[in-house]
């Protein structure tokens, strides 16, 4: 119900109406694109836009910086674990061969 | 129409003017007093008007009691007290 | 897919459950008591399930599925007026699919369809104004239900609706909104929640600032989340670090689609349209205050319940169904007298059982029945 799904815009239909056409993954359907025209982002320069969809309105413009930002994060986070897990495996070894195995 | 106000619209818990605690203290104080003083105000209202009613009420307790308080002691006169004790001891 | 597949990463994951592992450890809990973690919306109980994430995290976090799946709390005497409604000859009953087994007192909206309504089943309310435009010798009407999320998208169809002169089609409007209920958990006085997960695609429409209570008042954290796997963890990761640092703020993953401002377009056309009700009944938790919408007299043609009279009866909920129980978080779905045997996804009795964004669903399909009793004869033993 709450589910979205990231679309992009490939053609706008009937700039009056706001109904363009988005590709969800190589499918096609009309949409309603009401909540993301506004006067820094007039109706014919949506096309190529990401949006995210929702019971056939686009309701979001997805940020494509964001998005970006948030996986680097991510991959941050992975950097930061492997540096920890290489500050640790040291400790092992000399705590290994203390107990002399 | 904004969409800030359109927000008020939706939720119009999230926009009830915050108090500061001095007021809220001071507003709390005076509920108490006005609370404390109706409370006076209707206990004295009822006994003046009741008042009547009470005296009349007690008067007629009182009777009551001297009534059944003769009949107990007619009766413990009669026996001489003997029919208690038995029953008692019994 | 874009947007997408970058989000169900596995290495990443493995990496965050890591990362929450480690800050666990250092958290140096009581671990007699697991962190609550609420997840307020549906979608993400649908994700979490599907994607097992509970099954990735330490035992010591708990996940409180939430009361977001707008069809599971939809009180039964609102599906009844909603078959009421289909019953009419002249009309056209379109829904979302959703909506169409959630059992009335009488019958579900599939029930009525077999029994010769004309039920339809649409994608966007904008097919049912197209239903509307074919059909001008029938009356369309539309099941309206959703959070803040799709209340836009009904309140856009009312307006256009109006500019193309249409009188034909109205909505049976059963909007609800989440803030309320939000606060209306935390006042509850059977839970313990220890931070939120908060609804990326409420938060889409409204912005951040309407969760501000949470932190403020309620000294309880909140993470906007995304609904990939990625951004599940990633948020629950967030959560455990502000609980860690004594921090409580409302925070947002899910930046690339929910903006801290919200959308005033669409939230400009839900206030064009529609005005708080007094209060609204859910099922399983009973009748809160201005949690529910309603047409404003302006667009009162548009709406089904002027148009036809609806019974409008209140009806309770079937004694033996714990969905308020779930809903709220006191017991597991697994816990439930019913769940798996009387009441299953193809014969539901209680709501839950009904969406897949609902808990007892949820747990159904994703084999949570098998872990929940597992969980219980390791607890006895």
């Amino acid at each position: 119900m709450c589910l979205g799904i990231p679309g992009c815009i490939v053609s706008i239909d009937n700039a009056d109406d706001l109904v363009a056409t988005v590709d969800v993954s190589g499918v096609r359907r009309q949409i309603n694109i009401s909540c993301v025209v506004d006067e820094a982002h007039p109706v014919e320069s949506c096309v190529g836009d990401w949006v995210l969809v929702h019971v056939g309105f686009a309701m979001s413009r997805i940020n494509e910086v964001e998005a970006a930002e948030t996986l680097r994060l991510l991959r941050e986070l992975g950097d930061l674990q492997a540096e920890l897990e290489n500050m640790q495996r040291p400790t092992d070894v000399v705590a290994a061969e203390e107990q002399g195995l | 129409m904004t969409g800030n106000s359109a927000l008020e619209g939706l939720y119009p818990f999230l926009h009830d003017k915050e108090q500061d605690p001095a007021a809220r203290d001071a507003g709390l104080l005076h509920s108490i007093e006005a609370k404390a003083r109706e409370s006076r105000e209707a206990n004295a209202r009822f006994f003046a008007q009741q008042a009547g009613v009470l005296i009349d009420a007690a008067k007629a307790h009182a009777a009551a009691y001297h009534i059944l308080w003769d009949l107990v002691h007619t009766l413990l006169a009669d026996n001489r007290g003997s029919a208690i004790s038995k029953d008692v001891a019994a | 897919m874009r947007y997408v597949d970058e989000f169900r990463d596995r290495a990443k994951a493995d990496v965050l459950i890591k990362a929450i592992e480690q800050l666990l450890a250092r958290m140096k809990r009581d671990e007699t008591r697991p962190l609550q973690i609420m997840e307020v919306c549906g979608g993400h109980t649908h994700s979490i399930f599907r994607y097992g994430v509970e099954g990735m995290l330490p035992k010591s976090i708990e996940l409180v599925h939430g009361p977001g799946c707008p069809v599971c709390v939809l009180p039964m005497g609102r599906v009844d007026d909603g078959v009421a409604i289909a019953e009419r000859p002249e009309v056209i009953f379109a829904t979302f699919g959703d909506a169409m087994r959630v059992p009335g007192s009488r019958k579900s909206l599939l029930q009525a369809k077999a029994d010769g309504c004309d039920v339809r089943m649409v994608y966007s309310p904008m097919d049912a104004l197209a239903l509307a435009r074919r059909n001008p010798e029938r009356e369309v009407v539309f099941f309206g239900i959703g959070f803040e999320t799709t209340m836009p998208s009904t309140a856009l169809t009312v307006l256009q609706a109006e500019r193309e002169g249409i009188e034909n089609f109205s909505i049976f409007c059963n909007h609800i909104t989440i803030v309320p209920t939000i606060k209306a958990i935390l006042d509850s006085p059977d839970l313990r929640l220890d931070g939120f997960l908060g609804p990326g695609h409420v938060s889409m429409v409204i912005g951040d600032a309407p969760y501000e209570f949470i932190a403020r008042y309620y000294k309880r954290p909140m993470v906007i989340a995304g609904f990939e796997p990625l951004d599940i963890l990633q948020s629950i990761w967030m959560l455990l670090k502000q609980i860690d640092e004594g921090r409580c703020e409302i925070e947002n993953q899910y930046t690339r689609v929910a903006a801290r401002e919200g959308n005033s377009i669409a939230l400009q056309a839900v206030a064009r349209v529609y005005e708080l009700r007094e209060f609204f009944e859910w099922r399983g938790l009973g009748s809160i205050d201005h949690s529910g919408v309603k047409i404003r007299d302006a667009y009162g043609r548009f709406d089904a319940e002027r148009k036809f009279a609806v019974p409008n009866a209140r009806i309770a909920d079937p004694k033996s169904c714990q969905c308020g129980e779930v809903l709220k978080g006191v017991i597991k779905p697994w816990q439930c007298k019913v769940f798996g045997r009387a009441c299953t996804p193809e014969t539901p009795l209680g709501a839950l059982m009904v969406s897949s964004e609902g808990a007892c669903a949820a747990y159904y399909q994703y084999g949570g029945v098998k872990r929940g009793r597992d969980e219980a004869e390791a607890s006895v033993a």
